[in-house]
C-alpha cells in the first residue's frame, strides 16, 4: 500500500484480444458519432456537414424500411430537423452507428492480427485529442448561447398569461430558465470554463470533472423535463467518462483511498514532429470556432432584442418582483 | 457500516517521494494563524445556534443565544445604519434586513476576537489540534444538516406546490420564489437526483476518511444552490452562503494536494490523520458504539420526521383531488326564481365553480375569477360561505348530488335565493398529463 500504484497505460492493457476490440469498436464508434459534433462548431465545413447528413438519411431510411420495418403502409421515418435530437430518426441513427462500430470492429481484429504498441498507442492518444476537441467545441458552443442569453431568452408575454398547467414540461423548463439571466449566465460561464480547460492537455483532468459536474445536472434534467437532448447529453457524459477513465485510478488513491500518487503523464504524445505546425492548427481550429459561435450568438441576441418589449410589465408579478437581496417581503406564490 | 467506521490501522507510509510535505510540528505562517483566529470564531459564532439545535433540551439557550444577536443586529440598525423598519417577523424568511446585520455583527466580532487572540497569544505557532477539533462538529453540522435537505427532496416534501390551484395559474402570476417551487414540483424524479447528491455528500461527511469526497460532492451541490437562490429570490441567501462556507472549510486543508493531483502535476502524500484519543481495544470499540449510536439516531429521526410530514402531505393533497379539484360548469343558473341566461357583460351570473380547500371560486362574466373563503360540512352536504375578506357570512348552500357527474346547489346568499345546477367538467392538465418519452420527433414546448 505504501508503494504509489502506477496505472497501466491505456493502450498497453489491450493484450488481450477482448480488450483490443472493445477498444476498436469504442474507438469506431466515438469519431462516427462525434464527427458531426467535431464539424458543428469549425466554419467552412458546411458542405460536408450537408454530405454527411445526405449519406445519414439514406442510410437511416434504409435500416428503417429493411431492417427494423419501422412505419408500415409506406410512411418513411421523418428526415427533417425539428430541433428534437430524440426523434426516431436519431435513434435509428445512433442504432446503425453501433452497428457499424461492431462490424469495424471485428473486420480491423480480423484483418489486423500483428502487435503493434506504438501504432496502438498512436491511435489511443489521436482518439483522446479528438474527444477532447469535440466536447470541448460543444461546451463551448452551448457556453456562449448561455452567456449570450440566446438558447434561454426571457419567457414572451404569451407564456406569461399561459396557465401553467396547460403548458408542457418543456415549456416549464424553458421558463425557469429563461426567468433568470444570472443563472444562465452562471451556467454559460462555467460551460466555457469546463470548455476551455479541455482544450489544453495539462487541465484535462480538471476540465473533465468540471465537466462531469455539469453534465450529470444536464442529462438529468434531459430525462426529467422532456428535454430532447437525450442522447446528446448522455453521449457528451459518455466521453467525459471516456476521458477521466484513466485517470479514475489516481484520483480514487488521491481523493478516497487516501493513498500516495503519481502524477500523470502530460506530456504530448507526438513529441517533436511539427510542434509549431501544430499549435498554429490548435489555434486556428479554436480561434475560428470560438469567433463563428460568438458571431452567431451576437446574431441572435441582436434578433431577440428586436423583440417586442412587455405590452405591459405590470401586470406579471413575475416581472415586477425582481430579485432582493436584502428580502423584508418575501413573497413564495 | 462497520468497514468505513473503522480508522486506517496501518501506520502511514514514510514519505515515500521526493516531495515533502512539512513536517508536522512545524508551524503556520503568521497570515495562516491569524486567518485561522478569524474563521475560527465566525464559524463558531455564526453557526452555534444551529449547533445546540441538535441538543435535546436546552433550547432556552439557543434561544438566549439568537435573542443576543437579534438585539445586537437591531441596535447596529438603528444607531449605525439609521434604519427605521426592521421587521423581526420569523416568517418572513432568512434575508431580512435583521439577519443582513446580525451577519454584519457576527463578522465584526469575530474580527474583534482574531484581533484580540492574536495580541494575548504570541507563542503559539500552529493550531493543529483545535483545526481538528472544530473540523468534527462542522462535520456533523453540515452532515446532518444536508441529509435533511436531501431527505426532504428524496421523500418529495420540500417542493409540492404543483397541484390543482397552481395549475389553473398563469406563469406570470408566480413570484420568483413560486417559479422555481413549481418548477421543482414538477419532476419527482429530479428531486430525488437532488436530493440524493445531497444526501450522499452528507453521509460521507460522518467519516473522516471520505470527508474530502463528500466536501467536494457539498461544494458542487451548494454552489449550484446558492446560485439558484441569489437568481431567483429564494429567502435562504446567507444560510446557504454558510453551508458553503462550512463545505470550503471541511475542503480547505487539502486543497494543497488536489491542486497537485490535478493541476500541478506532482507526486501527492496521503493527508495526515491524527490517530483518536480513543483508538485502541475497549476504548476503540466504545467510541464506535457511541459514534454508531448518535449518527443512527439522527439519520433515524431525520428521515422518520420527513416520512410522517410526506403522510400528511399525501393525505391534504389526495382530499384536495378528491373534493376541491372538481371543476363545475354551471348550466342553470337561477336567481329568486328566476333562470338567468350565461352572458360575458353580466358579472353575477357564474359560469363555472371551483370547489378548493377552504375556498368556492367562481368564473364570471368574461373570466373573471372571485374567490369565496367557504368551509364545507362533513360528507360535503352543505358549503358555508363568507364574503371575500372573510367579512360576513354570505349564507349556507346546500348540496346535492343526482347522479355522479352532476351538482345541485340551492340556498340563499346574501339577498339572492340561488338554484344551481352544474356538471363536472373533466380536468386535463397537458404538465400533467405528458409524462416521460423516449421519442420526440418535435420539441414539444407549446
Amino acid at each position: 500500500m505504501a508503494e504509489p500504484i502506477r496505472a497501466p497505460e491505456p493502450w498497453q492493457d489491450r493484450r488481450q484480444p477482448a480488450r483490443r476490440l472493445g477498444f476498436r469498436f469504442l474507438f469506431s464508434y466515438l469519431l462516427l458519432y462525434g464527427f458531426e459534433l467535431a464539424l458543428a462548431g469549425l466554419p467552412g465545413t458546411g458542405w460536408l456537414q450537408a454530405l454527411w447528413l445526405g449519406i445519414w438519411k439514406v442510410a437511416v431510411s434504409w435500416v428503417g424500411r429493411h431492417v427494423l420495418h419501422l412505419g408500415g403502409g409506406g410512411q418513411e421515418i421523418a428526415t427533417v430537423a425539428t430541433g428534437s435530437g430524440d426523434r426516431t430518426f436519431d435513434y435509428v441513427q445512433v442504432l446503425s452507428m453501433l452497428a457499424l462500430a461492431a462490424l469495424a470492429a471485428l473486420a480491423w481484429t480480423a484483418l489486423d492480427r500483428r502487435r503493434r504498441e506504438e501504432r496502438d498507442r498512436r491511435l489511443y492518444e489521436g482518439l483522446r485529442i479528438f474527444v477532447r476537441y469535440t466536447l470541448a467545441l460543444t461546451l463551448l458552443a452551448y457556453g456562449m448561447s448561455n452567456v449570450f442569453k440566446v438558447q434561454f431568452p426571457f419567457p414572451a408575454a404569451e407564456r406569461l398569461q399561459e396557465r401553467i398547467g396547460d403548458s408542457s414540461p418543456l415549456a416549464l423548463f424553458k421558463v425557469f430558465m429563461g426567468y433568470s439571466a444570472t443563472y444562465t449566465f452562471s451556467i454559460g460561464a462555467s460551460e466555457l470554463l469546463a470548455g476551455l480547460l479541455l482544450l489544453f492537455r495539462r487541465t484535462t483532468t480538471l476540465g473533465a470533472l468540471v465537466t462531469l459536474g455539469i453534465l450529470v445536472n444536464e442529462v438529468a434534467l434531459a430525462f426529467c423535463y422532456d428535454v430532447p437532448v437525450k442522447l446528446l447529453s448522455s453521449h457528451l457524459l459518455l466521453m467525459t467518462l471516456f476521458l477521466l477513465a484513466p485517470e479514475a485510478r489516481r484520483l480514487v488513491d488521491g481523493i478516497v483511498l487516501d493513498r500516495p500518487t503519481l502524477p500523470e503523464a502530460v506530456a504530448p504524445p507526438f513529441s517533436g514532429c511539427y510542434r509549431t505546425g501544430r499549435l498554429a492548427l490548435k489555434a486556428l481550429v479554436v480561434g475560428s470556432a470560438l469567433l463563428a459561435t460568438t458571431e452567431r450568438n451576437l446574431e441572435l441576441a441582436k434578433e431577440l432584442r428586436r423583440r417586442p418589449p412587455l405590452a405591459d410589465p405590470s401586470k406579471y408579478l413575475l416581472v415586477t418582483h425582481g430579485i432582493h437581496v436584502i428580502e423584508d417581503s418575501p413573497i413564495n406564490r | 457500516m462497520a468497514q468505513p467506521l473503522a480508522l486506517p490501522a496501518d501506520p502511514r507510509p514514510e514519505e515515500p517521494l521526493a516531495a515533502a510535505p512539512a513536517p508536522p510540528g512545524s508551524g503556520w505562517s503568521p497570515a495562516l494563524r491569524i486567518a485561522f483566529r478569524f474563521v475560527f470564531s465566525y464559524l463558531v459564532l455564526f453557526n452555534l445556534p444551529y449547533a445546540l439545535g441538535y441538543v435535546p433540551w436546552i433550547g432556552g439557550v439557543e434561544e438566549a443565544y439568537s435573542g443576543l444577536w437579534q438585539t445586537f443586529a437591531l441596535w447596529l440598525g438603528r444607531h449605525v445604519f439609521h434604519l427605521r423598519r426592521m421587521p423581526v417577523d420569523p416568517d418572513l424568511g432568512g434575508d431580512t434586513t435583521v439577519y443582513w446585520l446580525r451577519l454584519l455583527a457576527i463578522i465584526a466580532v469575530a474580527i474583534a476576537a482574531g484581533l484580540a487572540w492574536t495580541l494575548l497569544d504570541r507563542r503559539r505557532t500552529e493550531y493543529r489540534r483545535l483545526h481538528e477539533a472544530l473540523r468534527l462538529p462542522a462535520r456533523y453540522i453540515l452532515g446532518f444538516t444536508m441529509f435533511n435537505y436531501g431527505m426532504i427532496k428524496v421523500i418529495q416534501s420540500q417542493f409540492i406546490v404543483l397541484h390543482f390551484p397552481k395549475l389553473q395559474e398563469t406563469y406570470g402570476e408566480l413570484s420568483p420564489m413560486g417559479l422555481l417551487w413549481t418548477f421543482m414540483s414538477y419532476s419527482a424524479t429530479y428531486n430525488v437526483f437532488t436530493g440524493a447528491a445531497e444526501a450522499v455528500g452528507a453521509i460521507l461527511l460522518f467519516f473522516r476518511r471520505t470527508t474530502l469526497l463528500g466536501a467536494l460532492i457539498l461544494v458542487a451541490v451548494l454552489t449550484h444552490v446558492v446560485l439558484i437562490n441569489f437568481s431567483y429570490d429564494v429567502i435562504v441567501k446567507i444560510y446557504s452562503l454558510n453551508l458553503l462556507l462550512l463545505a470550503l472549510f471541511l475542503l480547505a486543508p487539502d486543497l494543497p494536494r488536489l491542486a497537485d493531483l490535478l493541476v500541478r502535476h506532482r507526486p501527492t502524500q496521503p493527508r495526515q490523520v491524527p490517530p483518536w484519543r480513543f483508538d485502541s481495544g475497549w476504548a476503540k470499540a466504545g467510541r464506535l458504539t457511541v459514534k454508531a449510536l448518535f449518527i443512527g439516531y439522527f439519520l433515524f429521526t431525520l428521515t422518520r420526521d420527513r416520512l410522517e410530514m410526506k403522510r400528511g402531505i399525501d393525505q391534504r393533497r389526495a382530499e384536495q383531488w378528491e373534493v376541491f379539484a372538481l371543476t363545475y360548469k354551471v348550466d342553470e343558473f337561477v336567481r329568486n326564481g328566476r333562470p338567468v341566461p350565461p352572458s360575458p357583460a353580466d358579472p353575477s351570473r357564474w359560469q363555472r365553480l371551483y370547489f378548493r380547500h377552504g375556498t368556492l371560486s367562481v368564473r364570471v362574466g368574461e373570466g373573471d375569477l372571485l374567490a369565496f373563503p367557504a368551509e364545507y360540512s362533513a360528507g360535503r352536504t352543505t358549503v358555508t360561505v363568507w364574503s371575500p375578506g372573510r367579512k360576513t357570512r354570505l349564507g349556507v348552500l346546500t348540496c346535492s348530488r343526482p347522479d355522479a357527474s352532476h351538482l345541485v346547489l340551492t340556498g340563499k346568499l346574501g339577498n339572492d335565493s340561488l338554484a344551481i345546477r352544474a356538471h363536472k367538467l373533466d380536468l386535463h392538465f397537458s404538465l400533467r398529463d405528458r409524462g416521460f418519452h423516449w421519442i420526440n420527433e418535435a420539441p414539444v414546448d407549446r
